[in-house]
């Protein structure tokens, strides 16, 4: 009924919104501006670069296959992601805890880790999986039945972080359906497996189609993968023209994925427009209530034991296989085994400048992005001042443009004037800018979120008691959102960490980060079986730091819950 | 405006954190296309006599490094003092911004001439030849090409890897070899129709060639168009594979470095390009690099037991590479029917 | 982290206590306008109510004396202190006030003694000072034994305390509560009901008290402010305004009335004389000083009528409206009559009487009440 509410009108919140505005209008603005601004420049403004994009082939086809890939990620997404979750939430399926965890490290394996270990896998010629099936069915080809490297590869590769975000978004949206929704259908003579499929399904709409077109949005932004199985799609497609220094090539591209983006969100947007309508939660709360489907749970056991299996174990067992081979081309084989490859990664001096790097930014990245979710949320939710919607929007720009387009705005704001005065090109300070605006969505989003649990009176009894706008923010606001800072903070950094697509394009002297020092021991220096070892060393790291927060966040359900319950 | 503090401290941490970064003395700043694990011995070499020096390598694939160069000097600051290219892509740099010193090291009357860089700006490290490398455990000794001619045979199709010249700046030197200097030499077979003829077999086009390099020992493509350098790590390693020196020859790319004109700490980077030319690490190279000396009076055989005072390598043209680069990719890219 | 301290004396030494004045306050949101122009004066020490249902202007005002909502025009001055002067505003932090919010607002993160002890650590006292204020405090409200829970360790009543000693612990200049009790049950709603009136009066802090409850209003004000759609409707102490509603609005919402409608009216002295569906009927004109064109509303208060037998003898300045009873309704302490007069059998009248009932249903009766206590309403 009433808007926005609070007494944010001094000056106090004035200089915050300026300055968060400015700072918005500095890290997001600018970029996005550049990216559309570049598109139609050649000389003097001009069409010019459009119409070469539309009668360049290649383009055509990675703007196709970006399309492809991020369309069939999402369905089949949704096609493996559903069952999984009902099965965890709803049934006596088994596995239902390690589907649950499988999820989680999924979501937080970077997609070029797991190409690693698909390619590995699923090479046609040498792939494990591939040389196996033939053997055991006594193939007489020699390549095949996989291959990696193609369009189903690739969807394949990215298919596990797809499932994670529809499981993760449905879970709880299963869990806190009102049982009574589907008693009433029951009632009405239809069966349990029809009750869910008439009545539970439906009101999963949102979850579903939010977890799908997440899945959607990340495949469009996604540069890793691709880019090892050699796909060409339109991430792949900015950074070839970037090497070639096509920058008006860049720049179309880099328009049309931020098209197809900002269109996949703005579709979720209409489709949800009318939310009342699938609420289903009753005032309390409920022990979901687990079906006994007969046989079909077995099949739901089957599928939750196969995606374990193919998210994780055989792609990690893989990599952690190779990691202590002395030469990948003698395999399986006594004599073969090395700790070797791990000496040299915690050895090599330029990994550890890429770790401490990574580390480093994430930690800045991750502090500064709370700082600005905070002032921004408070700005957006606190405040009656008229820009607060333009930061609202501004805030949550980024969702929609992926971090290779963002590595390429920076690059033309940052060779140009006045953007060259900084001298942040090929510097880390660049690198830092690209993270905030990548992940400074995810502070002002859960900043919000947040602080639309604080009520708006707590902070003006601390007003009344005596307090200024900034004691009360600082003693009542921020203490009480400090489950969700923390949160926040530790999302953020943990994201952060295995950042590729930015980095890469905008790395300069003793700019790698992880990613791209992985990366780019994978492409030769260091080789296959070090980067393995590589790989599995972050990817413990991560996963350790995960089970941290974990921890940490067992005693909060605030944070337990946004760590396990969705966001 | 108290609030805008931790927004404001933060920021200025990140500032000194990188300014820290920058302004170490006595560091030596280099880029590099070749791998760490190659830097890291020719360091080793360097530091014995510049103990003071701190020498600081970033590594990026050869095609990237030229991109990432080529915005760095747009935007008026190289990040480093010397860069380690091959002699066709530093000379395409140069071409371009004039951002390079010459220098002529003490020692480099000592190095073969027709490796010399003309202009003084790039000094040679080694040569690098492109080679046929197998897995052994895929094919046979008997079975194994012998010559480039060989690899147009179908029983090859979806067996050869070889580097797409997008991404790759070595792989120029073997589309110039065979497009440019095999048809110089009157031989018919050669020119764009044998990458017409070679796209019927299906090569994988890989970014690098260490990619491929990996690939070829674990069976994946167990056949491919390799540097001399990738085939010496192979063979440190125990990689399954052998390499084959075609019947056509082969082209030499000269791993090269050059110093910024405006480099930050130009007495190390002096001192590193003397230390290239010297006995001393031109006898590393082979180890150090994978590659061939420079100099006829260090000693080294190739894998096949060939001297190398006793082959003529045919120094590819590194003008020619430089200022052909897009419409080579594009004419390539025309035989593959991309 | 720079609080300014409040101006005025430390917390603890004894106060004059400051009148509150609002002169056409008017606020509105975009083309909604909340609250007209309003005029109140809140005498030094006394306490007042803002009553009036759900959505008219209360809180809306209550938060703009507090200074957590500019106001769209008008003024706001306590003394001769202006706190606000169209969009110019003290801010609330400035304006020594304590407020008790009707979700209580405690802060769950903080334990009672520190919720408590907020506002004077804010106005610059020391530790134990503090301490020492806080333990005061709570001994009065009756919560020095739970000093170190924290809020949501608390029942419904102990936090409606603890919200009750935070707002008295600084000594504000002014008191504001608004609907402090709507959230207890009806029997600790009473209580508090009391000693909120006492502690108001024992500190003799000047008091804004907004309610939509007639029974809160009525025990606790010094005055009472009626508002209805953004307007104030009338103001006065409670016997004034249950006495002599102005309107009909005002004599439905503070008690129970019946509104009968008379048409040729006619004004005489003070007395109103009219006819109810052609029964003659008297009542005191109160302020009303045109008979209206003939048609006017009295009020009669349910209290006030008397139930006599049908054959019971005319009495000459009294009122009679003979009719049957409809229905009976026993609620306790009273009992609830209906009578359909017979002037107009639509209509029912409400009388509330001791018990036992006076008449059973269907019975005929005569309804008797006293033209002094009827009231000519204004519309
Ligand atoms: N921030 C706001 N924006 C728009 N309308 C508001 C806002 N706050 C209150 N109102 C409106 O002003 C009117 C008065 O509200 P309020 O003062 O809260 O009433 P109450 O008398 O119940 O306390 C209501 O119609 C309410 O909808
Ligand atoms: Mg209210």
């Amino acid at each position: 009924m009433t808007g926005a509410r609070g007494i944010g009108a001094g000056g106090w919140s004035r200089a915050v919104a300026a300055t968060m505005a400015a700072l918005l209008a500095v890290l997001i603005v600018a970029p996005v501006g550049a990216i559309f601004l570049s598109s139609f420049y050649d000389g003097g403004p001009s069409l010019s670069a459009y119409a070469d994009f539309l009668t360049d082939r290649r383009m055509l086809a990675a703007t196709l296959n970006s399309l492809a890939v991020a369309t069939g990620i999402a369905a089949l997404s949704v096609l493996v992601g559903v069952p999984l979750a009902f099965g965890v939430a709803r049934t006596r399926m088994w596995f239902r805890g390690l589907v649950s965890a499988a999820m989680i490290l999924s979501l937080i394996s970077p997609e070029f880790l797991l190409a690693m270990g698909y390619i590995l896998m699923a090479g046609p010629n040498a792939g494990y999986a591939n040389q196996a099936l033939r053997a055991v069915f006594d193939l007489s080809a020699t390549s095949g039945p996989f291959d990696i490297f193609s369009l189903w590869g690739l969807i394949f590769t990215a298919l596990p972080n797809g499932v994670a975000f529809v499981f993760l978004a449905l879970v709880p949206a299963l869990a806190n359906m009102d049982p009574a929704l589907e008693d009433a259908a029951r009632l009405k003579g239809a069966s349990p497996l029809r009750a869910v499929i008439d009545v539970t399904l439906p009101l999963m709409r949102p979850a579903i189609l939010a977890g799908a077109l997440l899945a959607f949005a990340t495949s469009l932004a996604m540069y890793g993968a691709p880019e090892m199985l050699g796909i060409d799609v339109l991430t792949v497609a900015i950074r070839e023209a970037l090497l070639g220094l096509e920058f008006s090539t860049a720049s179309v591209a880099s328009v049309t994925l931020v098209a197809l983006s900002a269109l996949a969100l703005g579709l979720q947007r209409a489709l949800l427009r009318h939310g009342d309508r699938y609420r289903v939660l009753g005032g309390k709360a409920f022990a979901a209530r687990r079906l006994d489907l007969g046989a079909a749970t077995h099949l739901l056991s089957a599928l939750a034991f196969l995606y374990v299996m193919v998210a994780l174990i055989l792609p990690y067992g893989t990599m952690i296989a190779v990691s202590a081979m002395k030469s990948i081309g003698n395999g399986f084989s006594a004599g073969n085994w090395t700790l070797q490859n791990f000496v040299v990664v915690l050895g090599d001096p330029s990994i550890r400048q890429a770790v401490w790097l990574s580390f480093w930014l994430a930690a800045v990245t991750a502090t500064v992005v709370i700082v600005i979710g905070v002032l921004t949320a408070y700005v957006i939710l606190r405040t009656r001042l008229r820009a607060r919607s333009l930061l609202d929007y501004a805030s949550i720009l980024p969702l929609a443009v992926p971090g290779t387009a963002i590595g390429f705005a920076l690059i033309v704001i940052y060779l140009n004037w006045p953007g060259n005065l900084t001298g942040f090109y090929g510097t880390a300070m660049i690198l830092l800018v690209a993270y905030l605006a990548r992940f400074i969505p995810i502070g002002v989003r859960n900043g919000q979120s947040g602080l639309l649990q604080i009520a708006p009176e707590l902070e003006e009894a601390a007003r009344v008691s005596g307090s200024t706008e900034f004691g009360a923010l600082m003693r009542i606001t921020i203490p009480l959102m400090l489950p969700m800072l923390v949160y926040t903070w530790l999302l953020v950094f943990i994201l952060a960490i295995p950042e590729l697509s930015a980095s890469i394009i905008l790395r300069g002297f003793g700019t790698q980060t992880v990613a791209t020092s992985l990366l780019s021991v994978w492409n030769g220096n260091g080789g296959l079986a070090v980067a393995c070892a590589y790989g599995v060393c972050i990817f413990a790291v991560v996963s350790a730091l995960f089970l941290l927060a974990a921890l940490v966040g067992r005693r909060s359900p605030a944070i337990r819950k946004s760590i396990f319950g969705g966001g | 405006m108290t609030m805008t503090r931790p927004v404001a401290l933060a920021i200025a941490g990140a500032l000194m954190a990188t300014q820290a970064a920058q302004a170490q003395d006595g560091a030596l700043r280099i880029y590099s296309a070749y791998p760490d694990e190659h830097m890291q011995a020719l360091i080793e070499g360097f530091g014995k006599a510049h103990p003071d020096v701190d020498v600081q390598v970033s590594v990026q694939p050869g095609e990237q490094l030229l991109s990432t160069l080529e915005l760095e000097l747009r935007a008026g600051r190289p990040q480093a003092d010397l860069v380690g290219l091959n002699q066709a892509s530093i000379a395409a740099l140069q071409q371009a911004h004039q951002a390079f010193a010459t220098y002529a090291p003490a020692e480099l009357d000592a190095v073969r001439s027709e490796v010399r860089d003309p202009s003084g700006t790039s000094v040679p490290a080694c040569v690098n030849l492109y080679l046929l490398q197998y897995n052994t455990n895929a094919i046979s000794e008997e079975d194994r090409p012998s010559s480039w001619n060989d690899l147009l045979d179908p029983r090859w199709k979806s067996q050869i890897a070889l580097a797409d010249p997008a991404s790759s700046q070595s792989v120029h030197s073997f589309i110039w070899f065979i497009s440019e200097y095999l048809p110089s030499q009157q031989d018919g077979s050669f020119g764009w129709e044998y990458f017409e003829k070679l796209a019927q077999n299906d090569p994988r086009l890989e970014r690098s060639h260490g990619t491929i390099r990996d690939m070829t020992a674990s069976g994946e493509r167990p056949l491919a168009v390799q540097l001399l350098a990738n085939g010496q790590t192979s063979a440190n390693r125990g990689d399954p594979t052998s390499l084959v020196w075609p019947e056509e020859g082969s082209p030499g790319e000269i791993s090269s470095f050059a110093m910024f004109e405006n480099a930050a700490n130009p007495e190390a980077a002096r001192a590193w390009l003397d230390f290239i030319v010297s006995a001393e690490a031109q006898a590393m190279m082979p180890a150090a690099l994978g590659c061939a000396p420079v100099r006829n009076d260090v000693d080294y055989r190739f894998p096949d037991g060939t001297a190398v005072g006793d082959v003529t390598i045919v120094p590819v043209d590194a003008d020619f590479i430089a200022a052909e680069r897009d419409s080579q990719i594009d004419r390539f890219n025309a035989a593959f029917g991309r | 982290m720079t609080d300014h301290a409040a101006p005025g004396p430390r917390p603890g030494s004894p106060r004059q206590a400051q009148d509150l004045r609002l002169s056409d306050v008017r606020k509105s949101y975009g083309a909604f306008t909340a609250v007209h122009g309003i005029d109140i004066d809140v005498a030094a020490g006394s306490l007042v109510s803002l009553i009036g249902p759900s959505g008219c202007g209360k809180t809306t005002t209550l938060r703009m004396i507090a200074g957590l909502e500019p106001l769209s025009s008008g003024r706001i001055t306590s003394g001769a202190v202006v706190l606000s002067d169209g969009a110019l505003s003290v801010p609330p932090e400035r304006r020594d006030m304590g407020m008790v919010f009707q979700t209580y607002a405690l802060w769950p993160h903080l334990r009672v003694a520190d919720n408590v002890g907020y506002g004077l650590r804010r106005r610059g006292m020391n530790r134990t000072e503090v301490a020492e204020r806080v333990r005061q405090v709570l001994a009065i409200v009756g919560m020095d034994h739970l000093a170190d829970r924290y809020p949501g360790q608390l029942s419904g009543g102990q936090q409606q305390r603890v919200a009750l000693a935070r707002a008295v612990a600084s000594q504000p200049r002014i008191l504001l509560f608004d609907e402090p009790l709507s959230n207890l049950d009806a029997v600790l709603r009473e209580q508090m009901r009391f000693e909120i009136r006492r502690l108001q009066q024992e500190l003799g802090i000047t008091s804004v008290y907004v309610t939509h409850s007639q029974d809160e209003a009525l025990a606790l004000s010094d005055r009472i402010v009626v508002m209805e759609s953004g307007r104030v409707v009338q103001s006065g102490t409670p016997t004034e305004i249950y006495d002599r509603p102005r309107n009909a609005f005002v004599a439905g919402f503070i008690g129970l009335s019946n509104i009968l409608d008379l048409s040729s009216a006619s004004l005489n002295g003070g007395v109103l004389t009219g006819s109810y569906h052609g029964t003659p009927v008297m009542a005191a004109a109160g302020a009303l000083d045109r008979a209206g064109g003939g048609m006017r509303r009295i009020s009669v208060r349910p209290t006030d009528i008397r139930i006599a037998g049908p054959d019971a003898p005319a009495k000459t300045g009294v009122n009679r409206l003979p009719g049957t009873v409809a229905s009976t309704v026993f609620t306790g302490g009273l009992v609830d009559t209906f009578v359909a007069p017979d002037a107009d059998p639509h209509a029912l009248i409400r009388v509330q009487s001791a018990p036992p009932a006076p008449a059973g249903q269907g019975m005929r009766v005569t309804l008797e009440f006293d033209p002094a206590r009827s009231v000519a309403l204004e519309d």
